[in-house]
Parts: C-alpha cells; structure tokens; sequence
C-alpha cells in the first residue's frame, strides 16, 4: 500500500517538526482551558459532563477548524514549492497516493493533539466533580476528531490544488469564513432568494425547503447537529425538542453532512491535482 | 537491433505560448549511457519530466521500458531510479530515513549503509539531511535512485553541486551502472561530463533535437569544422585554390555554381579569398553550424560570430 509509506513518513517527518508540539500544546490549552474555565465559573457543585461538553461546543466548532487547516493547507503546496514532492513521485507513487497518504498522515498529527488535549481536560475536570459520562466524552471527543478532519481533509484539497502556498492560506482563510464563521455559508440562500425575488425578500416569510437544506450543508452547522445525535444536551434544559419531519433537519443529518465534507472536497480536489503540471 | 529503454515520438509541449519541446523524437537503447546535452532551458529537464509524468505532454507520446509513461507511470518508476532537477531533500529526516522510504516506496530490500557507502557519504547516515551541503544531497539522491537496483537511471544534471572529485566518482557509478545491465539517461549542459561517460548523446537545442550521435561521429563532424557553401557567379579553379589557402581551411571543391569549403577558422577570410581571386559571391550558408555553435558555446565558453548563420541568430539562454 503505497500510501501507507507516504503516511508514515509524513508523519515521522512531521513529529520532528514543531508542528505537532504546538498543535498538541494549542489543544491542551483549548480542551483544559474551556473545562478549568467552565467548570470554575459555573461554581456549581458538580458539574456534569454533559453540561460541560455544551459548553465546550461553541469554541470548539471556531478552534477545531482553524487547527485542522493549519495542519493540512501546507501539505502538499509545501513540498511542490520546496521540490521535495519531485523526490516522492520519482519513487513509484501514484499522485492519489501521495495526497491520502498525506491526509492521513497529518490526520494522525492532529489525532495525536485532540486526544492528548482532551485527556488533559478529563483530568482537569474530574478534580472538580464527581460524575464523569465517559459514553457523552468519548462521543464528543471523536466528534471533534471527525470534525477537525473534515478540515484536515480540507486543508490538504487546497494545498494540491494550489500552487503557491501564499495562495493556499488565502484560501484556506476564505474557506474558514465560510464554513465556519457563524454563519456566512447560511446567508448564500438567503442572498439567491434576494436575486432571485427580484433584489427584495421578506425575511419574515418562512425560508423554501431547499433554502433551508443549503442552511444545513456547512461544516459548522453539521457538527452541531451531529453533536446533538450523539450527546443529550436535551438533558440539560429539561425540554424536549420537536422532531421535523424533513430528514435533513434531524440532528443524525449531521454526520452525512461531516462525511461529506471529509471525502468530497478532498475528492475534487485530488481530481485537480492528478491532471496538473508539475514542474 | 537493441531494445529502446526510452522512445520519444513526436513530443510536443507548449506552457501556454511558449513552445518548450517541439516534435522531439528520441530512442534510447538498453544497456546504453545516453547523454542528454543542451544548454539551460533546452527543454532537457521538460523532456525528463514528461518521462516521469511530472508534466503531461501537449501532444506525442513517451514510452519507457514498455510502459506508456502517462498511463503506466507507477510501473515506469517502480523499475526506473530518479536523480531529478529542482528537488529538495526533507530537512527533517535523516540520510537513513530517506533511504528507508525509498527502499519502502520500491518494496526492495537495499542495505541504507551499503548504499551511503557507495556514494561516499556514509558517515552522514543519521544526520538530518537539512544539514547537508548541496553536493551531499546530490550523492543522497542518487543513493535513493539507486534503491532496488533500477534498470533505468535518469539523472537531470547529476554533476550538479558536486566538486570534480564528486563529479568522477558520480561517473564511475554511472558505469558501474551501465555494466550491471542498466541503461543510464542523463543529461547535462557540460560537454566534457557526456563525452566521458556516455555511448551516445542527443542534443537538445531550444526545445529541439538537433543531433543524435556517438560521441565519435559528434567528434569527428565538429573536428571537420563548418561546412561553408559559396555560391558564386563561376566557381573558377582559381577561386577554388583562394579558399584552399585559407587558414583552417581543410578541404575546398567547385560543384556547379557554388564552392564548397571545409573549415575551422575564419569564415569572412575565405569570403574574401574568393573574391579576390576575381569571383562576384551572391550567397553563402553554413551546415551544421548549430551543433558547432553548441559545442563551440559550451565547451569553450566563447561563441562565434557569423554574418550569415541561421543558428546564431536563435540566441541560446545560457
């Protein structure tokens, strides 16, 4: 498996760099950080977990991402500008092997950073309560995994596709903003029903369906429905949400759209790349 | 007749308006060192980087030992070692674990210390290879080309960073190479590096190919010098002797209205020999004037001038 190779010796290259020091820094700083800084000024009792990993949602779905691109947007750019990617493809790698094996390697990198982050914040919590839901944790905690690789996945699509990795951070950026940045990717619909309504819209009127499954494709909005597939935050104000009727309002709608987001812009991307020049 | 360990038909590749190879058609034969001569931005490096399928030529087609090199790139690279041009090495890995993603990549079973030994550099084995000079990349590289004993070597510029030391023993692997069976591609801007190590040399000249030959034949057609048709009003006896009294002048005949002369010095001298001897010249053309300006340019440094040569017009990037 030739992509394999590439994994490992991207991530022993990368385990040598500061790279994975800092996003595993970065993540303790984040995970224990969110858990001393909740859990202290809630000043409850006993805090629950599930009341915790809520409160962790918001900045997780701004931190994760920016982590994940960081990690993945210089992946392959950075070796085409260095010309080290010429020393991998005179070996017998197939380009498709090349941008997996570098997803998975980087993807191992930030593994590494979520799982040590989040195991330093178990720690800090569970000197401030006495129940700790290792079912809710663990379910969050490979939520953000998968999260944090959908923008993995991301970053390495546009570090092949893209040449200069000037241009790559730029885009990378513009991606953020969008996907992520509450909530620009929610606007596009509202915007083609302004056009399309002849430049006026009457934002009282209830959104058409197709408007509002566009709403629930971004990356953010998945990961929050997703995270209400798997952890019951319903728990915590006692009141029970109504569920739609249309599949994609449902809360385990959020996973598909993460899958998504993992395997097709990666996919378009590495298209791209198999039929580009490189010299 | 031999098996071509790399046929290049009609290649063609255009960068948007520019035109980097033009109808280049190349055989290069197994068991055979083939030099690949030309000046900086000939198209060498094009040429090479369509054989690795680095870049997807605009039309033609690349065959290397029996595999399209477009569609059969992976078996192409799985039996064929790479010394490429432009590369990096990763500065965070050692010499060893260069090798050791080579000798994975190939599935070959390579010694890394066996392999730092041969290019002589085996005490840098466990030191990041950030820390290496230019010329020890450049013996790590061939070391990784070597991986899994390849039967073709393709080496862009192998000489690069390496002292004359470095260069010869560079040549001896090429060799060593060659006699285990190998065929070796290599190219180079540097005459005197191809003539020493290399059956046969192609030469690449602003995206094209303007000679194919043993190092002999080159020889001896640049030792002949410039073929130098004068065509003239009568081509008299007289006119005839003028040029044969030219200095550098080797051979000088009458054939019909033009003369033909043979040499190595001054074109304008034997002009003005014919015309003194009372003969009105209206044209004159010189053959194989490239490749002389070629060997002239790059082997001396120092680059004719002529009135009338349809090569030194087209200006080489040097």
């Amino acid at each position: 498996m030739s992509f394999v190779t590439v994994a490992k010796k991207e991530f022993q290259d990368s385990a040598r760099s500061r790279w994975l020091w800092v996003v595993t820094v970065l993540f303790v700083l984040f995970a224990a950080g969110v858990t001393y800084y909740n859990t202290g000024i809630t000043g409850s009792e006993d805090p629950s977990t599930v009341g915790l990993l809520f409160s962790m949602l918001f900045p997780a779905t701004l931190f994760i991402p920016i982590i994940g691109l960081m990690v993945g947007y210089k992946a392959v750019v950075g070796e085409r500008e260095s010309g080290t990617l010429k020393l991998m493809l005179s070996l017998p790698h197939k380009r498709g092997d090349v941008v997996v094996g570098k997803f998975l390697g980087r993807s191992l990198s930030l593994t590494v950073g979520i799982v040590i982050g989040f195991a330093v914040a178990i720690l800090v919590f569970v000197t401030q309560t006495t129940s700790f839901d290792v079912v809710a944790y663990l379910s969050f905690l490979l939520l953000s995994l998968l999260y944090g690789l959908v923008f993995v996945s991301i970053g390495v699509g546009i570090s092949s596709l893209i040449a200069t990795s000037s241009r790559a951070i730029g885009l990378a950026i513009f991606a953020y903003i969008m996907l992520v940045f509450p909530n620009l990717w929610a606007f596009i619909p509202t915007i083609l029903r302004w056009v399309t309504n002849g430049f006026s819209l009457d934002l009282t009127t209830e959104p058409p369906g197709w408007a509002q499954f566009f709403s629930v494709l971004s990356a953010n909005s998945g990961f929050s429905s997703a995270s209400r597939a798997l952890i019951d935050f319903e728990s915590l104000s006692g009141v029970a949400q109504e569920t739609p009727d249309e599949f994609y309002l449902q809360d385990w709608f959020g996973l598909v759209v993460l899958l998504a987001w993992l395997i097709i812009p990666l996919a378009l991307c590495y298209v791209r790349f198999e039929r580009a020049d490189l010299s | 007749m031999a098996r071509q360990a790399i046929r290049i038909d009609g290649l063609t590749k255009e960068f948007g308006d520019v035109v980097a190879l033009q109808d280049v058609n190349l055989e290069v034969e197994e068991g055979e060192i083939f030099g690949f001569l030309g000046p900086n931005g000939a198209g060498k490096s094009t040429a090479i980087n369509v054989i690795l399928d680095f870049i997807r030529p605009t039309s033609g087609s690349v065959t290397v030992l029996g595999h399209d090199a477009q569609a059969e790139s992976q078996a192409v690279r799985e039996r064929t070692g790479v010394l490429p041009e432009g590369y990096d090495v990763y500065d965070r890995l050692t010499g060893r674990q260069h090798l050791e993603f080579a000798i994975e990549s190939k599935g070959a079973d390579d010694d890394p210390e066996a392999l730092m030994e041969r290019v002589g550099i085996p005490d840098a084995i466990d030191r990041k290879a950030g820390g290496y000079s230019k010329g020890m990349a450049q013996r790590l590289v061939l070391a990784m080309a070597l991986v899994g004993d390849p039967d073709l070597l393709i080496l862009d510029e192998p000489s690069t960073g390496l002292d004359p030391n470095g260069a010869r023993e560079m040549r001896e692997i090429i060799r060593e190479e060659r006699d285990r069976g190998a065929t070796v591609f290599f190219s180079s801007h540097i005459l005197e590096q191809v003539e020493a190590v290399c059956d046969r040399v192609g030469i690449l000249r602003s995206g094209e190919v303007v000679a194919v030959d043993s190092i002999s034949n080159l020889r001896a057609s640049v030792d002949s010098g410039t073929t130098l048709t004068v065509r003239v009003d009568r081509a008299s006896d007289a006119a005839v002797e003028a040029a044969r009294g030219v200095e550098g002048v080797s051979n000088a005949r009458a054939d019909g209205d033009s003369i033909v002369v043979q040499t190595e010095g001054s074109k304008t001298a034997v002009l003005e020999a014919v015309e003194s001897a009372g003969v009105e010249v209206s044209d004159f053309a010189t053959e194989e004037a490239s490749l002389e300006d070629l060997f002239a340019a790059y082997t001396t440094g120092d680059r004719p001038t002529r009135r009338s040569d349809e090569a030194a017009s087209e200006e080489v990037d040097a």
